[in-house]
């Protein structure tokens, strides 16, 4: 758990961008790899977010 | 994505003016601040809730955000990326909902892989780069045991200029990727 704080916390405090040369060559690779498989569930992610507005929009109006 | 009217188009210029800020800063101290990642995230969400509603406009601001989020926070795990390219692209994703930050990636991924051949080329001769590329397409792994390291600031390629190719060409001219 502690691990995990300092993890986010040298996260929000790092400010560095940029990249080592060979890394940037095998980024291409993976990140295409990444945005193929993320295609495809694209729909069911753009559902999922869509059944939280549903049902968030549902809470406003059961509230009020 | 900015086309259409008054409100976009003078939304599209401030987040290009940025991006632009992002880049330059990169460029030459190979750091984003914080302070601009801050104000690219709010000023998406606020963007989003002016073409939608609140609750909508929201959501499709955060989606996109944790998208940003998703494609680049590994690359930072593995000590590949700066923490501040990552919150940059996340920051920026805000504008562009979950299918724009899925194009964005996608181009700025090419854009980095251009820039990075360029960027060796200019570093270590033009021989060395095409050797590299050329070896890389076949063995790949070679690729993983890099010959500078993170802490060799000025071996480093401004990953922050390419984030930011990707995704004014998306935000400008939206679905030229078919994804």
């Amino acid at each position: 758990m502690n691990r995990l704080a300092n993890l986010i916390r040298s996260f929000i405090k790092e400010q560095d961008g940029a990249v080592v040369t060979e890394y940037g060559l095998l980024i291409v690779v993976l990140v295409m790899g990444f945005i193929i498989a993320l295609a495809a569930f694209r729909t069911k992610i753009v559902n999922w977010f869509q059944n939280i507005g549903n049902n968030l929009q549902g809470l406003n109006s059961s509230s009020t | 994505m900015f086309a259409g009217s008054t409100f976009g188009l003078l939304a599209g210029v401030v987040f290009t003016t940025l991006l632009a800020c992002g880049c330059l800063s990169d460029l030459r101290t190979r750091r984003i601040p914080n302070q601009l990642v801050l104000a690219l995230g709010v000023l998406g969400l606020a963007y989003n809730c002016g073409v939608y509603d609140i609750s909508r406009g929201l959501l499709h601001g955060f989606a996109g955000m944790s998208i940003g989020l998703a494609v680049w926070l590994p690359f930072w795990l593995l000590g590949w990326l700066g923490a501040g390219d990552v919150k940059f692209f996340a920051g920026a994703s805000a504008w562009l909902g979950v299918s724009g930050a899925l194009q964005a990636a996608g181009a700025a991924a090419v854009a980095g892989g251009i820039l990075t051949i360029v960027w060796l080329g200019w570093e270590r001769g033009i021989r060395v780069a095409v050797e590299k590329s050329m070896i890389a397409m076949i063995h790949p792994k070679v690729l993983a045991s890099p010959s500078a390291t993170i802490a060799d600031r000025r071996r480093l390629v401004p990953y922050g200029f390419a984030l930011a190719v990707g995704l004014l060409a998306v935000a400008w001219f939206p679905s030229f990727l078919p994804l």
